[in-house]
Order: structure tokens, then C-alpha cells, then sequence
């Protein structure tokens, strides 16, 4: 029993150290439109589990599967299908994308991926000493 | 007869010189010079201006006789020249001689025609000996230069087609650049039917692409005249005159041309890439962007291209479209192989999902370390208020306070000292926010925090 709750304790902790995590993030670069939406999604639910790893498997499935569909027909009006469902895809994965367009995306996108890489170097620091 | 071609204003000279070198036609330098000489008579076109690059002070005297010949035709300018007017008309003018330079070298040696710039600045350069260096004198004060050489020296120089070729060559970049002699002018004399270079003023700069058309036609592709903001504006606006003949034209078509052709080809690429996005595009077509107003301008309508405010907008869209994605290939690793919007919208997916994941994977990392950890550090919590913004220094204390308060949170407490630990230790990361903030988000969330791991315990 304590295991088990302490195992709940432990996933609630991992809650929280994500949350505290995405908040670090999400405060690191204010000046991105994907930053305050992360921020006040933080703020509001902070349970909620932003970045959830359950759908990354379904979403690389998804598109994978998607891919293959796209091979098959192979047609240059796929393209653009194709190209609105990779962007469907962005939005989801970045936080607010679903209100952006196609301009914003891109722009957004960039300095998510930007900010992720600096908020994965951290992290790594932070394990790294910790576990030193 | 020297000192009246530099000094007065009138155009009496070129008759007289056009008698010099009528004798050797045969020789391709002297056939250029004659031309050059000649043609200004019936179009009263004096000034002849050729930039003289670094180079030609290597070979001192046979450039000298050019330069003192060809700054005669510089010196005297045509009061007479009705097809312009001012400097520009110079400019006019001086693209005529060299357009018809450039047929006559053409015609004697299939090579390319010749640029001449207009050397607003540069003309000096002709009329000053080798040996000095070219004083930055405008047109005006170089007609003043005293040089007296024979002209008829113009006809035995040998090497004078490799000068004017020389001196023709717009050095693309910067004039230190053009160092070595070998310059187009063996293109001219050996009928390459190249000219390579064109060197140019910085004013011309602007003009004149320094790109090098193949072939003999006067046609080099030059910037795009509609861009050009120099003197030589007039050149390009004064251009269709009946003395320039096909010259002229060709130019000036080309010139158009070569703009925009070259903008299509660039757009080309693109739009093709973009041309799915016809369909997002349309949607947003409607909407007119604040941009196009001032993106109209740098817009062009491209040849064969719909030029209603709808195409061109969808075709600004599509260009910003493209740039992001070009920044994008930048900053994912391994995109530069990719080709075409959908892989490499593929792979942007794929690596923010990976940067995701590992950041998931990274945070619990974290809590599972700093779960072991129980050290509690209370005057490390209390002086980490220097990492955090004053704005949030009561918060951090509540926090604090909050956090001593709660007995049952201990064991999150440290982890959460722990960050601020850990994150006080990476002073040297240069973004500061990134420390402040995650100090910050460690103080915030405790007031959140503190009832939620409450209720979670």
C-alpha cells in the first residue's frame, strides 16, 4: 500500500515537476504567442497534462498511415492536402496553434523548437547535476 | 587641337579624331577607339567616360594615351547633345558609345559588347596618368585636366582593346577586386564574345548587374533599371532614342527582363512549391494583409502574371510562406535534404515531437532524481530571491512561508528547492530569463502548489 501510494505520489510529483517544467518554459520566452497561451493554460489547469505522451504514438501513427496514403495517390492536388495535414498536425503540437494560421504557425513554430532545445539543454544540466 | 579637346566645350575635336583613326580599322582596339571617337560626332555624344580600374595603372603609358584620348571625348562635353540633358543625358549618351562600341567590337571580333560607365566620379581616372592615382574629381573638373596626348597614339595601341575592355568591365563587387589583368579583354580580342566583368560606379552599381551574358549580343542582364536610384536613372528612362538603335533597346529590354525574369524564376520555384497553397490562399486572399501596401512596391507583376490585388497578395503570402520555411529548414537539423513542403513539414513535425518528448522524458527524469533528494535547503530557498524578479518576491515568500508550513509536502518541497538548487548553479546559461523564470515558476506554482499537493496527498 505504500507502494502504491507512494507510486501515486510519485505520478502526482511527476505532475507537478511537469508542470513546474512547462511553466519554466513557457515563462522563458513571453514574447511568443505560443508561450502565453502555454502559460495561461499552466495557470488555469495546472493538472492538465500539456504535453502528453500518449498521443505522441498515436500522432506519429497517424501520420505515418497519413504518409502512406499520400504515397499511394501521389498527385500534385495531394500535395496540398497533404501539406493542411501536416499543418493540422503543427497546430496540435504547438500550444495555441489551433487558433493560428498557416503564417503564424511557421512563425510560431520556430521559435518553439528554438525554445525546446534550450529547455531540453537545462534540463539535461539540472539531471545531470543532480544525479552527479 | 589636344588641349581644345580637354578644355573647351564644344565638340570639335571628334571630327578630327575620327580622321586619326579611320586609317586602321583593322585593328579591333583602334576600330573601338575610332567608333567611340567616331559616333559621338553625329550624336554629338562627347562623354565617353570608362572607368579605369587599379589595373590599368600597370601598364602606364599605353593607357595614358587612352585615357588622354578617351577623356577628350570625357572633356568635351556636347553642348550640343540634344537627346539629354544633365548628367543623365551624359549617362544616356556614354551607354550609346559603348552600345555601339560593343556592336562595332562586336562586329570585328564577335566579342561582347562593352559597358562603358558613366563615370560620374571616376572620369578622372582617364585623363591622369598611370603612375597618379585617379583623383575623385566629378565630370566637370576632369575636363579641366590638361592631358595632352596624340590621339593618334590610339591607333598603335595595342593593347587598347584590352584597356577599353578593360575599362568597360564592371567590376562587380569593389574595384580592389579587379586586380588582374586578365580581364574580358582577351573575351573582346579573342572573340569569346564575353564580357566578363562590368565595373561600375557605385552609382551604376545599383544599375548594372555584374553578371555576364553569354554571347555577343549587347544584352547583359542588368539589375533591374526600374530599381535604380543613381544618375543612371536617366540612362535607363532616356534609352529608347533612335541613335541607340537595337543597342539601346536590347538593353533596356533585357534589362526589364532580366529582372524580371529573374524575380519569376525565383518565384517560380517557389510558386510551384506553393501552388497547393492555392487553396489556403484563396481563403486568405480576401483579407488584405497591412503588408501589401508597402509590399506593392517591392512586388512586381511578373511577366505573365495576373497583377489584381488578390494575386499578388496570395503571391506576398506565398513568399513569406516560403521564407519561414526557409528559416525552419534551418533551425531542424537535417531538413537542408529535404525537398518539397510536405517532407519538410514531415520532419519539422517529427523533430518538435522528439524535442517534446524528450523534454517529457528529461522532467522525469528530474522528479524521480530529485525524489531521492531530501535535502532542504530553507536559506537556499530564501536567497534564491535574488534569482527571482522583485514583482514575485512575495509570491516566492509565500511560497516559502507556504512551503515550511505544510508538513506533508516535504518530500516535494526539496524537489522543488532542489530546482531552484540546481537552477541557481546554472548562473552561466545566458539566458537570464530562463533562470529568473524558472525561479519564478518554482515560486508561483507553490501557492498552487501547496494546496495541490494538499489535496494530492
Amino acid at each position: 500500500m505504500n507502494k502504491s501510494s507512494s507510486k501515486t505520489n510519485h505520478q502526482s510529483f511527476e505532475k507537478t515537476v511537469k508542470h513546474e517544467v512547462d511553466m519554466a518554459f513557457a515563462l522563458s520566452a513571453q514574447e511568443f504567442a505560443w508561450s502565453r497561451f502555454l502559460q495561461q493554460k499552466l495557470l488555469s489547469s495546472p493538472h492538465d497534462d500539456l504535453i502528453s505522451t500518449s498521443s505522441y504514438p498515436s500522432e506519429i501513427l497517424e501520420r505515418s498511415s497519413k504518409k502512406q496514403g499520400g504515397e499511394k495517390h501521389q498527385d500534385r492536388d495531394e500535395e496540398g492536402g497533404e501539406i493542411k495535414k501536416r499543418l493540422k498536425e503543427l497546430q496540435k503540437l504547438l500550444p495555441g496553434g489551433e487558433e493560428m494560421n498557416m503564417e503564424e504557425i511557421l512563425s510560431e513554430i520556430g521559435s518553439y523548437i528554438v525554445c525546446l532545445e534550450l529547455q531540453m539543454i537545462v534540463l539535461k544540466s539540472i539531471v545531470q547535476d543532480n544525479t552527479s | 587641337m589636344d588641349n581644345e579637346l580637354f578644355m573647351n566645350t564644344e565638340f570639335p575635336p571628334p571630327p578630327e579624331m575620327a580622321t586619326h583613326f579611320e586609317p586602321p580599322p583593322s585593328s579591333s582596339s583602334a576600330m573601338m577607339l575610332n567608333w567611340a571617337l567616331m559616333d559621338p560626332n553625329p550624336h554629338q555624344d562627347s562623354s565617353f567616360l570608362w572607368e579605369k580600374s587599379t589595373e590599368q595603372q600597370q601598364q602606364q603609358q599605353q593607357q595614358s594615351i587612352f585615357d588622354s584620348a578617351l577623356s577628350s571625348l570625357v572633356s568635351s562635353p556636347t553642348p550640343s547633345n540634344s537627346n539629354f540633358s544633365g548628367g543623365g543625358g551624359d549617362g544616356f549618351l556614354i551607354r550609346e558609345l559603348i552600345g555601339k562600341l560593343g556592336n562595332i567590337g562586336n562586329n570585328n571580333n564577335n566579342s561582347g559588347e562593352i559597358y562603358g560607365t558613366p563615370m560620374s566620379r571616376s572620369a578622372s581616372c582617364y585623363a591622369t596618368p598611370m603612375s597618379s592615382p585617379p583623383p575623385p574629381t566629378n565630370m566637370n573638373s576632369q575636363m579641366m585636366m590638361n592631358r595632352t596626348t596624340p590621339l593618334t597614339e590610339f591607333s598603335a595601341d595595342p593593347g587598347f582593346a584590352e584597356r577599353a575592355a578593360r575599362f568597360s568591365c564592371f567590376g562587380s563587387r569593389s574595384f580592389n577586386g579587379r586586380t588582374n589583368t586578365n580581364l574580358p579583354i582577351n573575351n573582346i580580342v579573342n572573340n569569346s564574345g564575353k564580357l566578363t566583368r562590368v565595373s561600375s560606379t557605385p552609382a551604376l552599381k545599383a544599375l548594372i548587374s555584374p553578371e555576364v551574358a553569354p554571347g555577343g549580343e549587347f544584352s547583359r542582364k542588368r539589375k533591374s533599371v526600374p530599381k535604380g536610384k543613381s544618375k543612371e536613372n536617366p540612362i535607363s528612362s532616356a534609352s529608347p532614342s533612335p541613335s541607340f538603335s537595337k543597342t539601346a533597346e536590347k538593353k533596356e529590354e533585357w534589362g526589364g527582363k532580366g529582372s524580371k525574369s529573374s524575380e519569376e524564376k525565383g518565384g517560380k520555384r517557389r510558386r510551384e512549391e506553393e501552388d497547393e497553397e492555392e487553396g489556403e490562399g484563396e481563403g486568405n486572399n480576401n483579407t488584405k494583409p497591412p503588408e501589401p501596401p508597402k509590399d506593392y512596391i517591392h512586388v512586381r507583376a511578373r511577366r505573365g502574371q495576373a497583377t489584381d490585388s488578390h494575386s499578388l497578395a496570395e503571391r506576398v503570402r506565398r513568399e513569406k510562406i516560403g521564407e519561414r520555411m526557409k528559416l525552419l529548414q534551418d533551425l531542424v537539423p537535417g531538413c537542408n535534404k529535404v525537398t518539397g513542403k510536405a517532407l519538410m513539414l514531415d520532419e519539422i513535425i517529427n523533430y518538435v515531437q522528439s524535442l517534446q518528448r524528450q523534454v517529457e522524458f528529461l522532467s522525469m527524469k528530474l522528479s524521480s532524481v530529485n525524489d531521492t533528494r531530501l535535502d532542504f535547503n530553507v536559506d537556499a530557498l530564501v536567497s534564491k530571491d535574488v534569482m527571482i524578479p522583485s514583482s514575485n518576491n512575495r509570491l516566492h515568500e509565500e511560497g516559502l512561508q507556504s512551503k515550511s508550513s505544510s508538513p506533508r509536502s516535504f518530500t516535494h518541497l526539496p524537489t522543488l528547492t532542489q530546482f531552484t538548487d540546481s537552477i541557481s548553479q546554472y548562473q552561466m546559461f545566458s539566458e537570464e530569463d530562463l533562470q529568473s523564470i524558472v525561479g519564478m515558476g518554482v515560486a508561483l506554482n507553490p501557492n498552487n502548489e501547496s494546496q495541490h499537493m494538499k489535496i494530492e496527498l
